[in-house]
């Protein structure tokens, strides 16, 4: 079974003139972990994602630290505006590499990519490299498991 | 070549790389070391079993004990839960927050070496100032020359302390009455100048200052019986560096004693506790001993001895106060620890000679200390705190270091030289 069987079609992106505080709006808006970025043409050229997001936006202390059970407020760090220069910065400086699965894979290859690469969403293109839709962890799990369990009843 | 021309080269050439920061500190050392041996074997002027003397294993052993037990500690969560509290004590004000910070640095500082301190405190500072929305520049610049200025009061606080306790055979109690009163004074006036030197960051506002009151110091504390288990072997410890000298004890045994007690009673996994060791710090002493005796040995250091007798021969408080700041600047552009090590066996050189080398050994704990403060590069501590700094929205330049540390380094070597002023004959015996 191939991901284009069941990837979403419609795909909410952002074009890399974009800043990054728009980028940021449009994962709030929308509710999406993955964020494709696309150049004039809807080629993918980066992506933003919801992860790598926060990274960015909270404070690398915030980060590091494993265990932070002793804190229950967090202050500023929750409360502060996200700084004037972070929002304006172009997305194409923040954005991840365009990690993104042909069309044709199939869906065990998918997962063993998106395992791999930690995604929990990925990005599906043409042979040009133009988006055309986007496969989320559960879209490909649920196919793949779906077609195992078609494959026991016709059994 | 004659020997002291190879020696002096070996020892020149190391310094230098050390000086260039392009390789690390430990492996020049332990080059350095292996070819000194190298050289000294094939002119004659150095053996193996010289340098194996020329090792001090009184400070290796002291080193090791401490560093067992700062590793025991370390994932107990004490020191966090510590540093905690002092931030929810301040209640969110800055200068309040700067002076709490601040006086649980030096504490710790008096009690482990300085990196491991400003490593268990730095990133709490930045978590707190993030909190509080803060800039964290001045608290982690101020934590850096705190812990630097009160490691310096004790014979366990600093490297160089130890090496010359080792090498002068002062013990735990002559550092309290020697260099601590000048720490107090020093540590009292450095947070005061960086009160006033951070006087526009310190006078911001938090917006949630009281957000600091619901930080759960407890909840840091991840291993409460280990932690009081070292902090009691600890405290022991200390009492019998009190008591080693009528117990005619040595302060490495009584440290190496310490750490086997306390993995005997925390009994932790042993090979996880020994990695937490800095084991290229001891790698870098020894090498440096060994470099340092084939100096000794070449003749190097006895000339450069007779070279500066008449200096030390002549008006003692001042010669005493030309040696602080003497070893404050090449501490502050060199590592203090091969300064101290190289100096060393200059002023036992010049004990021999009949002048009194006792003052002398205590400016050069508070240069080797003090000194350390006024560059960058100048304390370990003071570097891993940048790197630190590098993580937060305003890291820590050099032009800002200079110009808060470099007063800071004045002013306590300036306390530390009236002191040599005012008190030259308690300094003297």
């Amino acid at each position: 079974m191939k991901v284009n069987t069941v990837m979403k079609r419609a795909v909410i992106s952002i074009s890399q003139a974009a800043t990054f505080g728009e980028a940021l709006a449009q994962l709030c808006d929308q509710r999406v972990g993955t964020l494709p970025v696309l150049d004039t043409e809807g080629r993918l050229v980066g992506v933003v994602s919801l992860r790598e997001a926060l990274k960015i936006v909270l404070p690398d202390i915030v980060e590091s630290m494993q265990d932070l059970d002793f804190v229950e407020d967090f202050g500023a760090v929750e409360t502060a505006p996200i700084e004037e220069g972070l929002h304006r910065r172009p997305v194409q400086e923040l954005m991840e590499p365009p990690l993104s699965v042909d069309q044709d894979a199939g869906l065990i290859g998918s997962y063993t990519y998106m395992r791999q690469h930690q995604l929990t969403d990925v990005p599906v293109v043409d042979p040009s490299g133009h988006l055309v839709g986007i496969a989320s962890w559960v879209d490909v799990g649920v196919g793949y498991l779906r077609g195992r369990l078609r494959a026991d009843a016709s059994r | 070549m004659s020997p002291a021309v190879v020696a002096g080269l070996i020892f020149g050439l190391a310094i230098g790389l050390i000086l260039t920061d392009r390789l690390d500190r430990t492996i020049i050392a332990l080059v350095g070391a292996v070819a000194m041996i190298a050289a000294g074997t094939w002119l004659g002027f150095y053996s193996q079993e010289q340098a194996i003397q020329a090792v001090d294993f009184e400070t290796l052993g002291l080193l090791l004990g401490m560093m067992i037990l700062v590793s025991l500690l370390k994932p107990t969560g004490a020191f966090e839960a510590l540093a905690l509290a002092a931030a929810r004590a301040s209640r969110g004000r800055p200068a309040v927050l700067l002076v709490s910070l601040g006086l649980v640095t030096t504490v710790l500082s008096m009690l482990l070496d300085n990196v491991t301190t400003v490593v268990l405190v730095v990133p709490l500072t930045i978590l707190v100032t993030e909190i509080l929305g803060l800039s964290p520049a001045p608290f982690l610049i101020a934590e850096a020359l705190l812990s630097d200025t009160g490691g310096v009061g004790t014979l366990i606080g600093d490297p160089p302390n130890i090496l010359i306790a080792s090498a002068a055979g002062f013990t735990f109690q002559d550092f309290l009455t020697h260099t601590l009163p000048v720490v107090i004074l020093a540590w009292a006036a450095t947070l005061g100048l960086l009160l006033v030197l951070f006087r526009r960051e310190l006078s911001v506002s938090p917006t949630e200052p009281e957000a600091l009151a619901n930080l759960q110091p407890r909840q840091a504390l991840r291993d409460p019986r280990g932690a009081w288990q070292v902090a009691a072997v600890l405290a022991g410890a200390i009492v019998f560096f009190f008591l080693a000298p009528t117990l005619h004890l040595t302060n490495s045994l009584i440290a190496l004693g310490a750490a086997g007690l306390a993995l005997a009673w925390v009994r932790p996994k042993v090979d996880e506790t020994l990695r937490g060791v800095e084991w290229s710090v001891l790698v870098f002493f020894a090498s440096l001993f060994v470099v340092v005796g084939g100096l000794q040995g070449a003749g190097v250091l006895q000339a450069l001895g007779e070279a500066v007798v008449p200096i030390f021969q002549g008006e003692p408080v001042l010669a005493s106060i030309g040696m602080i700041w003497f070893v404050a600047v090449l501490s502050a552009v060199i590592d203090n620890v091969p300064v101290t090590i190289a100096v060393i066996p200059v002023i036992t050189y010049l004990g021999s000679t009949g002048v009194n080398p006792l003052p002398f050994w205590w400016a050069m704990a508070f240069g080797a200390g003090f000194g350390g403060n006024g560059t960058i590069i100048g304390s370990a501590a003071n570097v891993v705190v940048v790197e630190y700094s590098r993580q937060t929205r305003e890291p820590i330049s050099s032009k800002l270091w200079t110009r808060r540390g470099l007063p800071v380094m004045a002013l306590t070597c300036l306390l530390a030289s009236l002191a040599m002023v005012v008190a030259h004959s308690h300094f003297a015996r």
